[in-house]
């Protein structure tokens, strides 16, 4: 439904040659951004407003030169209104 | 400060995606992405506390307090799935009545059978406890003395009781409540193979051509696993899924062959699959020569009753139910001759097409096929025979211990192998399959203790029913029952099982969790521990041995089983205990407590606390001084290793998602029995039965024989009892799980709806469920997930508000000594 | 086995009965976030009554059997029924499985049919407005993506349970994240 955010993680495992393919592939689409990397494998951080948006940005890093596999770790969606309350602390003051 | 629910859930996704790829978060990025500790929650892995599939969760501490689970993307069982009860571990521990203090049953300030259950302190429970057994032990003996335990305990608790029990109070009357689901199975393995537990592993799963489900619904009772079996079924057209029951359950909606017999005729199709073999010549010659023998067992064994049943006084063999003699293949053939098709199908009820197209899976040498079978076998009063008879149809065919060929027997309790089997918690049992009777093993297991020689009792202790029969009659009269819930579980409740924990002459303790029925019905309640309150390990289905660390702290004053056995052992001496001839012939033990000869011996205090993995709570150990869990489990690993049951060093169970045993040089064994693939097969061999001294399997002609009580014009009705998938077993955890209560909130009776409407019931009207034993009242269900045939009812037994088992039948297998829950006749009638 | 005609029959009234109970049902039903606060409250059971009624004067300690002894029997609790509301209910944490928020009654799940994906495959679900199922469903056990929903998460109602209106007979004290945060002493830093 499009009024949910979908906020997800992956694990794209790649060449160590691969990584900067990745990393411009995520500079090409905001809805990526990459969390952390290693030598062949890193974790990328998605969040959309379209769930099919996130398995074509998975199919299109997939299908990155170097690229192995990609892996989808977590998928949380909620509506954009309750991911804007505050947690922690605050939330009970 | 504040943070925003999405950037916490942002953390959260990156969290578990970089502990999955193994990558540490930089800096940079947790600059980004992460605001302080605030958020930190620390993830940890654990084994599901539920079934005995062994699924993986990964747990989520925040503060003290388990916040979240989910499945364990690494382990190899579940890779990341869970099933309802296992998504919502994280409240099992939170139910609002946990037991938090001993409660004594008290009247004016002193113990009193008839008090009322008064809060105490630990001194003051054991003192309660320590003189009551005392009192018992001096008047009567080690032999009026007794503990049920269970397939719940974590291998170290068990093992703590049986070298307390057996091998410090000299009682063998130590029995786990795994006797109510696996007896049978490992009788089956003991007298087919010599070795109990599957050859195969869950791998099977995706290397097979056909599932036979043996009265196993899978579906609710193994879900994960049923996942694995849908996963392969719908992925693979050509693979065949069999389901047989007494009724229609969830998995026959993946079934392409599903098959409702009639109670206790499952012994005729398996005879009439082996003659269908042997009949159209698929014996697997071959490998029947080279790896098989032939035995005939004796038949009219009776059906494990009390001895003055006229039943068991009338069967011939009900003495000796487990004799036989040795028969070659052509009297084997003879005698599952008269099983053909005509006759299978008159007494089984069954479509011809059906039987011949289940019988052909088996036979069809191009198709391997994986036997799964629970509770439908093994309470079942002939679950030893129909064990023994689908082994005979993998070895007749040679499908066994190859991937994908695999009888293979699961388990409905998270340690019933780890714990009760491996551990050998049976009141005839020692660890790695060793036996009381056998003076070679009760030296070995002497020595090993470090204890004197002629400790160990040689005759067998009373098992699970007798526990009962012995309580009721006021023979057994100091009892402890630990993580289980016998007063649901047990049969014949009303007449059997609650008059003995109430009987004024016996003094019952229960430790448990939650106030089960069991706890309502003793003297003394202990607060337990559960779960991830304590280091643990657990061993599955497919001999997959799993560690969790302690992750947070019980609540109030509750302790683990471990803490229970061991201090209660401080307040025994050897000279209360042992005999004085062995005290004399053995003066360095006189004077010693219990728990200086069991565990302060030299190997289950060897390691410090030291070597607890930095980060971890470890109650136990901080309490005794050393690491109690480590001793415990290279103690109890000194048995099997070299010995076919192998296990790792400790440590390496803290690292991986467990490994399946024998584990020899760090490498675990997936399928045994086969050259190649375990290890202790000898070269040249293809296979070998080693569990038996001439490395050969026993194919067993045995034949139908009927139930011990059928329908008849008053007891119009059979009665099934079983669990549903929202709850595990007697409820006292899912019960209590708000989500789980709520989509099951109690027990029904599962009716054909003819059956209601000739009765003039409809959905919803309540009724009695009468036997000669007892009733219980509950209310009639039409619809949903099962489909009865006339004359079959099922009544899950989750429902504490709805005891089932004062109705159920304490009938057994006379051989394994388990309860059939699935067969006795009932009446259903109008409140 | 099956009486397929009529099967079928069955399932396609069902089909209408529910979309058109969907979009009744959308009319008067409020945004969803709006309700999610009362939904939330009503979830987290705060310590119900009769689980300390059941408790003691009777010296009943085991809250299941509401208050009657071992020994003796009572009328069951009348059926309770499934709620069917159409209205999301909130998480304890992620990763749980959302419940099922309408009746299920008759929903044929086999390896033929699947009722649930009928609406909430993520081909169809816009079109009937019902949550369409998660993407990590889509993975098969290796971890690779699928075109379609994995057969290892083929049979919905492993997971996925309906909620009764039966009131809980004990508290469950469990806290979820956010609780357990806001409990916290108010943080040092910052």
């Amino acid at each position: 439904m499009s009024s949910e955010q979908h906020i997800s993680s992956l694990v794209v495992l790649h060449r160590p040659d691969a990584l900067r393919a990745v990393q411009s592939f995520a500079r090409a689409h905001p809805s990526l951004q990459i969390a952390a990397h290693g030598d062949c494998r890193c974790v990328v951080l998605c969040e959309t407003d379209d769930q099919r948006a996130v398995m074509d940005l998975i199919d299109g890093m997939g299908d990155l030169p170097g690229v192995i596999s990609v892996s989808l770790i977590y998928h949380h969606a909620e509506s954009p209104e309750e991911l804007d309350e505050p947690v922690g602390p605050v939330a009970h003051t | 400060m504040s943070m925003t629910r999405r950037e916490f859930i942002r953390n959260t996704a990156v969290a578990v995606a970089a502990k999955v790829a193994g990558i540490a978060l930089p800096a940079s990025a947790t600059n980004v992405l992460l605001e302080g500790d605030i958020t930190q929650m620390k993830w940890s892995k654990a084994p599901c506390r539920f079934c005995g599939t062994g699924c993986g969760v990964n747990v989520a501490v925040k503060d003290g307090r388990v916040v979240a689970t989910h499945g364990d993307v690494h382990a190899e069982v579940n890779r990341g799935l869970n099933c309802v009860k296992g998504y919502f571990l994280s409240k099992i521990m939170y139910g609002g009545d946990r037991l938090t203090q001993p409660l004594l049953r008290k009247k004016n300030g002193a113990y009193a059978k008839d008090g009322e259950f008064t809060p105490v302190s630990w001194d003051e429970a054991f003192d309660v406890m320590t003189e009551q057994f005392k009192r018992v032990l001096k008047e009567k003996g080690p032999g009026s003395i007794g503990m049920f335990g269970s397939g719940q305990w974590t291998v170290w608790e068990g093992y703590a009781a049986n070298k307390l029990f057996k091998g410090g109070f000299r009682s063998n009357n130590l029995d786990p409540n795994a006797r109510h689901c696996m007896a049978s199975a490992v009788m089956g393995f003991m007298r087919t193979f010599g070795m109990d537990e599957p050859m195969g592993v869950y791998d099977d799963i995706e290397a097979t051509d056909a599932f036979v489900l043996w009265g196993s619904n899978m579906a609710e009772m193994h879900p994960i696993l049923w996942t694995r079996v849908t996963d392969h079924r719908l992925s693979n057209p050509n693979v065949k899924v069999a389901v047989l029951s007494t009724f229609q359950h969830r998995c026959f909606d993946l079934a392409d062959i599903p098959i409702v017999f009639k109670p206790q005729t499952d012994l005729v199709i398996l005879n009439y699959i082996a003659n269908h073999i042997i009949t159209t010549g698929r014996v697997n010659k071959d490998f029947v020569n080279q790896h098989t023998n032939f035995k005939q067992g004796v038949t009219d064994i009776g059906y494990g009753l009390r001895p003055d049943n006229p039943l068991e006084q009338k069967a011939k063999n009900a003495k000796d139910p487990g004799a036989s003699e040795p028969i070659d293949f052509d009297k084997f053939a003879a005698f599952v001759a008269p099983y053909t098709l005509e006759k299978t199908v008159e007494m089984t009820g069954v479509d011809k097409g059906w039987l011949e197209k289940l019988a052909e899976l088996y036979a069809d040498p191009k198709t391997k096929v994986m036997s799964f079978w629970t509770m439908g076998f093994n309470q079942h009063t002939r679950g030893v025979w129909a064990n023994n008879m689908v082994y005979n149809l993998h070895l007749l065919t040679g499908k066994i211990s190859t991937p994908g060929n695999s009888p293979f027997s699961l388990t409905g309790q998270p340690s019933a192998c780890g714990t009760a089997r491996e551990v050998g918690t049976f009141s005839h049992r020692l660890p790695a399959d060793m036996v009381v009777t056998n003076p070679e093993h009760r030296k070995r297991a002497e020595e090993i203790w470090k204890i004197p020689q002629g400790i160990i009792q040689p005759k067998p202790g009373f098992h699970a029913v007798e526990q009962n029969r012995k309580l009721h009659d006021g023979v057994l009269n100091a009892y402890w029952v630990q993580v289980n819930n016998n007063m649901q579980a047990g049969a014949n409740l009303m007449q059997e099982t609650y008059p003995g924990y109430r009987d004024p002459r016996n003094f019952i303790v229960v430790s448990d969790a939650y106030p089960t029925v069991t706890a309502q019905a003793a003297d003394l309640i202990l607060p337990a521990a559960m779960w991830v309150e304590k280091e643990g390990a657990y061993g599955n289905a497919e001999r997959r041995t799993q560690f969790w660390h302690q992750l947070v702290k019980a609540p109030g004053d509750a302790k683990s089983d471990l803490w229970q056995l061991m201090e209660f052992s401080k307040r025994f001496t050897t000279d209360e205990c042992w005999p004085a001839e062995i005290l004399t012939a053995n003066p360095q033990f006189k004077g010693k407590t219990l728990f200086d000869v069991l565990f302060r011996n030299g190997n289950v205090d060897k390691f410090p606390t030291s070597q607890i993995e930095a980060g971890y709570d470890n109650d136990e150990s901080a309490a005794f001084g050393f690491y109690v869990q480590k001793g415990l489990f290279e103690e109890y690993a000194t048995f099997g290793r070299g010995h076919g049951h192998d296990l790792a060093p400790f440590d390496a169970y803290h690292q991986a998602r467990g490994l399946r045993w024998p584990v020899v040089d760090g490498k675990e064994t997936l399928w045994r029995y086969r050259e190649g693939s375990d290890p202790f097969v000898k070269a040249g061999a293809g296979f070998e039965f080693y569990g038996n001294k001439d490395g050969r399997a026993v194919i067993w002609a045995l034949p139908y024989e009927p139930p011990a009580e059928s329908p008849d014009a008053e007891y119009n009705m059979w009665l099934v009892t079983g669990r549903v998938l929202e709850h595990w077993h007697s409820g006292s955890m899912t019960m209590r799980v708000p989500e789980l209560f709520r989509s099951f909130p109690s027990g029904v009776v599962f009716m054909n709806p003819d059956d209601a409407r000739s009765r003039g019931f409809k959905r919803g009207d309540e009724v009695k469920v009468v036997s000669r034993r007892g009733e219980m009242r509950s209310r009639v269900e039409t619809r949903g997930r099962n489909s009865m045939p006339p004359g079959v009812v099922f009544v899950p037994w989750f429902d504490a508000g709805q005891l089932i088992n004062k109705v159920t039948l304490d009938a057994t297998d006379p051989i394994s000594k388990q309860t059939d829950y699935k067969k006795c006749a009932v009446k259903v009638v109008a409140v | 086995m099956r009486d397929k005609p009529v099967v079928a029959i069955a399932l396609l009234a069902i089909v209408v009965a529910v979309a058109v109970g969907y979009a009744v049902g959308r009319k008067s039903a409020p945004a969803s976030s709006a309700v999610s606060e009362p939904v939330a409250a009503a979830q987290k059971p705060t310590a119900p009554a009769s689980a300390t009624e059941a408790r003691p004067a009777s010296n009943q300690i085991d809250a299941i059997r509401r208050g009657v002894p071992i020994a003796e029997e009572a009328s069951p609790p009348v059926m309770a029924h499934v709620e069917n509301t159409d209205i999301k209910r909130v998480r304890a944490y992620p990763m749980q499985p959302p419940t099922i928020p309408h009746s299920i009654d008759n929903y044929q799940i086999d390896k033929n049919s699947n009722r649930c994906l009928l609406c909430h495959a993520r081909a169809n679900a816009d079109r009937f407005q019902a949550p369409p199922v998660s993407v990590t469903h889509y993975m098969d056990r290796d971890e690779q993506i699928l075109a379609t929903i994995s057969p290892r998460r083929y049979f919905c109602t492993q997971c996925h349970v309906t909620q009764t209106d039966a009131k809980p007979l004990v508290a469950n004290n469990f806290k979820d994240i956010d609780t357990v945060m806001s409990e916290q002493p108010v943080q040092k830093a910052n």
